[in-house]
């Protein structure tokens, strides 16, 4: 079973992507959710999850440094972490895909744009740190 | 076309969007009277909406509102803001969380959902109104059930969405993009 990790402040919009996964063939995964990039890190320290879908703008520590935190770590770098986010133009979206992210996605978000980007993350190679 | 217009053209665009591929709803905008706009900012111009679809059907009358802004921090200062109302948030409440009872509605969860909302309808709206290549930046959402501060400078776009209207405010040094 994978392990997906949800970290977006709002309970609404980890509830919506939640559903868009569960949609996209991710029914059978075990959902763990965050606020913030602080409790997300915290929550991958204690147990490493398979996916890291996280918002930009958040409380205490945004998506951008989380993506930082995790691609610095020698323990989770491989985790891919895909940015689901209203305030991403070409411009941030180059810069976080510099950053490792795996895919900036923007809000509004639908099952299919999920559903497609995860698509390719299956023919992702290996990472290295 | 004012500038106006061509402002609430885009709000139009990034509300139309939110909504519909959220909460599977569509928005027009509102040709309203003066006298309907939100009691803080009567003083200011409305919009203009010529040349873009209006809706035709009379809003209902709404006694309790929501109001929730977002700060824009960069690359100009501004407030989007939006005063919707509660009937309005229900509806939005339950479309985005089909499998919700009525009774675990509550107000912190309609917050949320408008919250979530004006989150991403100011990034969408940001995206439309700046160059390709601008970053920038947007505070964390704050919703109140009373009118929040004066907005200088406001532009004001109204909507309808079903028989329930909304406004979408933009102040600061947004209205001259």
């Amino acid at each position: 079973m994978k392990r997906i990790l949800i970290a977006d402040d709002s309970g609404m919009a980890r509830m919506f992507i939640k559903r868009c996964l569960e949609i996209s063939g991710y029914q059978d995964s075990e959902f763990v959710e965050a606020a913030n990039g602080r409790i997300a890190l915290e929550m991958l320290k204690e147990k490493p999850a398979d996916l890291v879908v996280s918002d930009l703008n958040m409380p205490e520590m945004n998506g951008e440094e989380l993506l930082k935190r995790i691609k610095s770590s020698p323990r989770l770098h491989e985790i891919p972490v895909l940015i689901i986010t209203s305030v991403a133009n070409p411009k941030k979206v180059e810069e976080l895909k510099a950053l490792r992210a795996f895919d900036v996605l923007s809000k509004p978000v639908s099952p299919a744009t999920i559903s497609s980007a995860l698509a390719t993350l299956q023919n992702q190679p290996e990472e290295t740190p | 076309m004012t500038a106006t217009t061509a402002i609430c053209q885009k709000v139009m665009e990034a509300v139309s969007e939110t909504f519909e591929t959220m909460i599977f709803t569509q928005v027009a905008l509102w040709n309203s009277p003066p006298s309907a706009q939100p009691e803080s900012h009567r003083d200011t111009t409305p919009a203009e909406t010529t040349e873009i679809p209006v809706a035709t059907e009379t809003p209902s009358h709404h006694s309790k509102c929501y109001w929730t802004r977002i700060p824009v921090l960069s690359p100009v200062e501004g407030t989007m803001l939006m005063q919707i109302p509660a009937s309005l948030a229900v509806e939005i409440t339950k479309n985005l969380y089909g499998w919700m009872d009525d009774s675990e509605l509550t107000e912190t969860v309609e917050v949320d959902a408008i919250a979530e909302l004006i989150n991403t309808i100011s990034g969408r709206l940001m995206v439309l109104l700046l160059p390709e290549d601008q970053s920038f930046e947007l505070g964390l959402p704050e919703t109140s059930e009373h009118p929040l501060d004066y907005l200088p400078e406001a532009t004001i776009c109204r909507f309808a969405s079903g028989v329930d209207t909304f406004s979408f405010i933009l102040s600061g040094s947004l209205a001259s993009l």
